[in-house]
């Protein structure tokens, strides 16, 4: 396992080793101060003890010196050898009286403080004793005791006289202070013993210790005047004793170690620093193993996170551990269960139209694209087909959307029984399908559309209504007609288009088609200009009265008069003016021109009621009231010498906007009429709620009015349906009198068409009704 | 009785002789006991005396007297009235003798031909010190406890006096005077002392002292 310092395990590991390394590094180091202290006051007290024991043992010594010289001083033959100098016996005597008691040094001194034998120095007898102070004591107080420095060695000496009975000479024992000595006082008071002298004020030598010749050197450095005092050296507390001496200067040292002192907190350390290093290794284990208790398995729920992030659903997570952790795994699998739940959704819906269940626009160009992948690297063709419903719209209007959607999946339905699986079928949106068939040149791809064609040419029956769906195919195929999604689609567009204008069922692409889009988008824009440059006119055809003869308006029609091309007729511009909402800009202008002309006609004196086209767009426009209001105002034109006039299936496109918009029209005072009327599906329920004047018959009605009595019969009706609502009626499209005679039987009110005149500017049309009136005044006259 | 024969003599003597009083004192004026005294006449001494038998005792373990002055040529007797023994002895110049353990008076007296000091003492209780100073001049006497001694019977002529003392501090040439006597004269002495050393004396055993 990796060792990563952000990791959860890491730093679990690490807080609880830190703390517990702190915690026991703390309680080790308070220990050791502790036991430090402790060190130092026991040692104080051991130097303490040892003091007393070393003085103790010093008097001991003298004791123990003075009482053998004493001995020796009042052996009768001794003294009888000193009282007559008889310096071989003095010298056995000493001998043998100083090995009873092992002492190192034994002298005679004389009353007149010469030396008469010293075993320590044979050669100065005869000449003065060096230690007069010694004897200056032992004179006042019958016996002396001290340390005495000779010979660079030192001696713990006791001097008593040498009585017979009066003094007669000094008789001294001496124990020499050396190793031995500092040897017998370790064994006593288990302290380092050391001595040191000097003579003279010159350096401290040692004289005997038990301690190293460097702690010697260290010391005999520091000792100072003979003090009792405490050095503190290193690791060594010395405790400094001056001793009695004569005409030097002895101390004793008396030291301890803090290494002895601490001896036994170090057996103790040891054992709490093997107890901390196995306690940090259980923090480690410990830690490391409920770390991982709770890592493995977010190390697990990690990567399962990192396989659901990659899009794979399908591996449930596997934890066992404490019950948190386990919950958490499973709230895991339950999200990412969810999570595959919705995605699965979510790419249906982003790939399926689900109204259809076909793929939809987005799926089927992810399929085009491979597919051209495919079809390029193998070099085989493929074929779009792009189909769209004739008269969905209508459909949709006429009996509703849920009704659409129900023609929508049934064609749907058909196109997929079609295809061959391999094939895809979508809904692009809206009425639109498109077909991708793969290794199928143009020619398979125009039969597989006429089948298409045949099938939807079958009535689709919804509920208990049976339609008829027409639809229009465009083909384009790869690589003939495109090289990319993009392009095949367009073109397979441009010849649905070019189908549907030609009601040809299936068309393939073909180059040309481009040409006259684009012819149609640079009309579009002579179009802008032909207002600005007032290319456009109006010419006016007569309606008249039937029963009287008599002119009762104008229907005002859009020319287009282009600089080069000539005469435009309307359906060369109308439909992609209503297409690209410009038909609104015509509109104005129209409104604006007839009521020019019906204000000049009026104050001409020959007042004329000026009926204007309206497409459906405008009725979706919230201006046309305004611009109506204007145009009246600015010519001084009463309203009720405008007429708006409107196609049936228009009114019918949105009758519920239709309804509300005559109302607003007519509330204002100008005319409205449906044009085109019986073409256009409505609703009876629908012409009585709109507020319009006039209904025109269409001309399909009347054109074979005079020979099929079905027209007839249909005529009649709709005279008598509208003449009950109130409606004044007028028949398009009058082409003889035979229909004029008819009409006028039939109860119709006015008539219009070629029959009357065709359309006329407004001077011809000036020309036509002086003429007209004329010929009516003569008839009658 | 020999005393009062030896009186008498001096006293017969006495039309051509005179007494001479002495006291001595210490550096801070007290009396100084067992000093000795010693008058030597100039030139030739006098017929010389008749050395007698001295006596210097062991009572309660001590010398009594403890200074004693004799002449010289004298033998002194060392009776023991202690029911212990006494080993006398002396490594002084003047005069070295020991006598072994002996309990009452040992047979024969010692006889101090010497002039000078001889210090005894007793080998076994190291605490008894006493002194015979030997003199060469028949002319001395000892201080009493108040410092006082008399010199009785001196014939008229001129003297060198002087004091002995066993703590005497100073040589014992330095305390002689001249005196020319010729009828009763006094004399005073102040001389410097050094502290006796002297060793302890040891606990009396039991019943031994009963005697006093």
């Amino acid at each position: 396992m990796k060792l990563r310092v952000h990791s959860l395990q890491t730093r679990i590991v690490l807080f609880f080793l830190v703390l517990l390394a702190l915690v026991q590094g703390v309680a080790l180091l308070l220990l050791q101060q502790a036991n430090e202290r402790n060190a130092r006051v026991h040692i104080r007290q051991e130097l303490a003890v040892g003091e007393r024991i070393f003085r103790r043992l010093s008097e001991q010594n003298a004791g123990r010196l003075t009482q053998a010289v004493e001995i020796l001083a009042l052996d009768f033959a001794f003294r009888e050898a000193v009282a007559t100098r008889d310096l071989a016996t003095i010298q056995s005597v000493l001998l043998n009286h100083g090995a009873r008691i092992q002492a190192d040094r034994m002298a005679i001194i004389s009353l007149d403080r010469g030396v008469i034998a010293d075993t320590a120095d044979p050669q100065s007898a005869g000449r003065a004793f060096s230690l007069p102070k010694l004897i200056e004591v032992a004179e006042r107080d019958g016996r002396a005791t001290g340390i005495v420095m000779h010979g660079g060695r030192a001696y713990q000496v006791a001097m008593v006289p040498v009585l017979a009975p009066t003094p007669i000479a000094w008789a001294m024992f001496g124990l020499l202070v050396d190793d031995r000595l500092a040897k017998d006082l370790r064994t006593l008071s288990a302290l380092d013993v050391a001595f040191f002298g000097r003579s003279d004020g010159e350096a401290w030598t040692a004289l005997g210790a038990t301690v190293s010749a460097a702690l010697q050197d260290r010391v005999a450095h520091a000792l100072e005047a003979p003090r009792r005092t405490v050095l503190e050296l290193d690791d060594n507390h010395a405790l400094v004793i001056p001793l009695a001496t004569y005409e030097s200067e002895v101390v004793a040292v008396l030291s301890s170690s803090m290494e002895e002192a601490m001896a036994p907190f170090r057996q103790l350390g040891t054992l709490l620093i093997a107890l901390v290093v196995g306690s940090l290794a259980a923090c480690v284990i410990g830690s490391i193993l409920i770390a991982r208790g709770v890592t493995r398995p977010l190390s697990a729920l990690s990567e399962m996170t990192r396989r659901v992030e990659q899009g794979d659903y399908a591996q449930p997570v596997q934890v066992s551990g404490p019950h948190e952790v386990s919950e958490l795994a499973h709230r895991f699998n339950l999200m990412r269960e969810a999570i595959a739940a919705r995605e699965a959704q979510v790419t249906r819906l982003a790939y399926r139209d689900p109204l259809s269940d076909l793929p939809n626009r987005a799926l089927f160009n992810d399929r085009l694209r491979v597919a051209i992948e495919v079809a390029k690297r193998a070099g085989t063709s493929l074929t779009v087909l792009i189909m769209d419903l004739d008269r969905f719209k209508n459909i949709n209007d006429a009996l509703g959307h849920h009704i659409g959607d129900l023609v929508l999946q049934q064609v749907a339905q058909r196109l997929t029984g079609l295809v061959r699986k391999s094939d895809t079928t979508a809904r692009l949106g809206g009425d639109e399908f498109a077909l991708l068939l793969n290794n199928a040149g143009v020619e398979e791809a125009h039969s597989v559309g006429q089948k298409i064609i045949a099938l939807l040419e079958q009535p689709i029956a919804v509920g208990q209504q049976v339609l008829d769906v027409g639809a229009s195919i465009g083909v384009a195929g790869f690589p003939a007609h495109g090289e990319d999604a993009d392009t095949l689609l367009r073109h397979a567009d441009a010849a649905m288009y070019a189908a549907k204008r030609a009601s040809i069922g299936v068309v393939v692409y073909d180059p040309h088609m481009h040409e006259r889009r684009e012819e149609q988008l640079s009309l579009l824009s002579e179009l802008r200009q032909a207002i600005d440059w007032g290319e456009l006119r109006l010419e006016y055809q007569p309606k008249v009265d039937l029963s009287r003869g008599e002119v009762t308006g104008v229907e005002a029609l859009v020319r287009w008069q282009h600089p080069t091309k000539g005469f435009v007729p309307p359906e060369r511009f109308i439909p992609f003016a209503e297409q690209t909402g410009f038909v609104r800009t015509i509109t104005s202008w129209v409104i604006d021109a007839a009521a020019r002309q019906a204000a000049a006609w009026l104050s001409a004196g020959r007042p004329l009621k000026v009926s204007v086209n309206i497409s459906v767009h405008d009725l979706q426009n919230p201006d046309l009231l305004e611009v109506l209001g204007a145009a009246l105002e600015r010519h001084r034109l009463p309203a009720a010498y405008l007429c708006l006039e409107i196609t049936e299936s228009g009114v019918m496109r949105d009758a519920a906007r239709a309804i509300e918009m005559l109302k607003r029209v007519d509330a204002i005072g100008v005319g409205c009429s449906i044009d085109d009327f019986g073409t256009g599906y409505s609703s009876l329920a629908y012409i009585k709620q709109l507020k319009v004047d006039e209904l025109k018959i269409d001309r399909s009605f009347i054109r074979t009015l005079v020979s099929d009595p079905k027209d007839r019969a249909i005529v009649l009706s709709t005279i008598d349906l509208a003449h009950n609502l109130g409606l004044v009626v007028v028949a398009e499209g009058v082409e003889d009198g035979a229909t004029a005679q008819l009409l006028r039987e039939l109860g119709c009110d006015q008539m219009q068409g070629f029959h009357i005149s065709r359309p006329l500017d407004a001077a011809a049309f000036e020309t036509w009704r002086g003429s007209r009136a004329a010929a009516r005044r003569s008839s009658i006259s | 009785m020999s005393l009062a024969v030896l009186l008498l003599l001096a006293v017969v003597h006495a039309a051509c002789a005179a007494d001479l009083e002495v006291l001595v004192q210490n550096d801070r004026a007290q009396p100084v006991a067992e000093a000795v005294v010693i008058a030597a006449p100039d030139g030739a001494p006098p017929k010389p005396a008749r050395a007698k038998l001295e006596q210097v005792e062991q009572i309660d373990q001590e010398f009594v007297p403890r200074v004693k002055a004799v002449l010289v040529g004298s033998a002194v007797s060392f009776p023991n009235h202690d029911s212990v023994r006494h080993h006398v002895y002396s490594f002084s110049p003047a005069k070295r003798f020991d006598l072994p353990l002996y309990v009452g008076t040992p047979a024969n007296p010692v006889v101090f031909d010497k002039a000078g000091v001889v210090t005894i003492g007793c080998n076994i209780h190291d605490w008894m010190v006493g002194y015979i100073y030997v003199s060469e001049s028949p002319y001395y006497a000892t201080t009493d406890a108040h410092g006082r001694a008399k010199l009785a019977g001196l014939p008229a002529g001129a003297y060198t006096v002087r004091v002995w003392h066993p703590q005497l501090a100073q040589p014992e040439e330095s305390t002689r005077r001249r005196a020319e006597l010729t009828e009763p004269a006094f004399m005073e002495w102040q001389i410097s002392l050094k502290p006796e050393v002297r060793v302890r004396r040891a606990p009396a055993p039991r019943g031994s002292g009963g005697r006093y």
